[in-house]
């Protein structure tokens, strides 16, 4: 193996596990940046949580890896579990793209939990990398009467993450 | 005149309540079997008691029956059963409706238990159906012995109505209003009697025609609640999304 492939490598390594960032939306506060997660806050309660997962269906090692569930898979079974099995009722459903033309998928639920109505916000998306494909879920939540205020800096927040 | 209705009132009385008293004295014979029938034949309705309620009495029970000539005998049925089965609703809507197709009727409902009345004739043959629905739990099936207590009935109301009848006689003879007042007290009150033994004999002659068969059904399935429609997903990732989670962890 000569020294441009480990190079090479090593920079994709690197740029890989690079940590999530993102343009913060107005009133909220970075309250946690873990890498791969991130945690904002308001002072009424609102929160935002972007994460990103390993694709668990993913087989092959390195660069020769090959996912088994796309986009509309992870759509269909987390829209399933929230609403189906978690009993969040549905209020929208979007087709989405982040700032670098990703396609994703966003939905608004409303729930009640600690005894009073939220909204909540969810956006997929699929991230392609060196290592195989990664899974990028925003979460926005915030007392129902408070969530209107936020929504459209989240949103535009939310499309902004990168890498 | 009026010592002569007190006398026949009294006498009407004292004759009317003397079957009562030998009604009272033994009660009715009964025999009661507790999963023990083992699928025996039953055969309710006025000769043919079943055998297992025969070989309820001693001997001299028998002899003395011998005797008498085995007059027909007046039997109330009851049966109380408790089924495993695997579907409550299925199960008692199954049983409903083959007691309605035996000429029976639901009596009543109440969670798991229904209670049920059937023609006398059809008893054994609808317990024998419905220890086939399921796995029998508890089972109790009682024969009640009511001839002594329907013929006392009857005794007790042919007198009540001869006693009246025999007033209404006096009444038409009577003269002075005196006479007529204390007549009419006495009718009122072989009256009220008569209307009373009259429904007490019809509520045991129902009885025997009809069968109470009370069944309670129970399920080892768990009961379906109202929870989650499906399985929590397969997916690691999926399960550590949600709203009381993006909530709770901040």
């Amino acid at each position: 193996m000569n020294l441009n492939a480990i190079a090479t490598g090593a920079a994709l390594v690197l740029l890989s596990s690079c940590g999530l960032s993102v343009e913060r939306p107005d009133h909220f506060i970075l309250l946690d940046d873990r890498g791969s997660e991130l945690r904002l806050v308001t002072p009424d309660d609102a929160v935002l949580r972007i994460r990103e997962f390993d694709d668990e269906t993913e087989r092959g090692f390195l660069f020769f890896t090959q996912s088994e569930a796309d986009l509309e898979f992870w759509r269909k079974a987390l829209k399933g579990e929230l609403v189906e099995n978690r009993g969040y009722t549905l209020l929208e459903e979007n087709e989405i793209e982040d700032d670098r033309g990703r396609p994703g998928v966003e939905w608004v639920f409303e729930a009640t939990t600690h005894g009073r109505p939220w909204r909540y916000l969810v956006a997929l998306f699929e991230r392609e990398t060196a290592f195989g494909d990664r899974i990028r879920v925003s979460e926005y939540a915030a007392p129902k009467e408070r969530f209107d205020e936020h929504l459209a800096s989240v949103r535009k927040s939310v499309r902004s993450v990168s890498p | 005149m009026i010592r002569a209705i007190c006398i026949l009132s009294c006498g009407g009385i004292l004759w009317g309540m003397l079957p009562g008293c030998v009604a009272m004295a033994p009660g009715p014979q009964s025999a009661v079997a507790r999963e023990s029938f083992g699928g025996e034949a039953m055969k309710p309705g006025g000769g043919s008691p079943p055998s297992t309620y025969l070989a309820s009495f001693s001997q001299d029970d028998a002899a003395t029956a011998d005797a008498d000539e085995a007059p027909e005998r007046l039997v109330v049925y009851n049966a109380a059963l408790e089924i495993l089965v695997a579907q409550i609703d299925a199960a008692r809507a199954a049983f409903v409706a083959r007691v309605e197709a035996q000429g029976g009727y639901l009596q009543k409902r109440e969670r798991e238990t229904v209670t049920c009345r059937v023609p006398a004739r059809r008893f054994s043959e609808v317990i024998e159906e419905l220890r086939g629905m399921g796995r029998v739990l508890d089972e109790m099936i009682e024969a009640l012995d009511v001839t002594k207590e329907h013929r006392d009935l009857e005794i007790r109301l042919g007198n009540a109505r001869r006693a009246r009848d025999r007033l209404l006689a006096l009444l038409e003879r009577a003269e002075s209003v005196d006479d007529i007042i204390a007549i009419e007290k006495e009718l009122s009150r072989l009256t009220e009697l008569i209307e009373r033994l009259e429904a007490e004999l019809d509520s045991l002659r129902d009885r025997i025609a009809y069968s109470t068969i009370r069944v309670t059904f129970r399920s080892n399935a768990p009961e379906p609640t109202s929870g989650p429609a499906r399985q929590p997903s397969r997916f690691g990732w999926i399960r550590q999304v949600g709203l009381e989670r993006a909530i709770d962890e901040l």
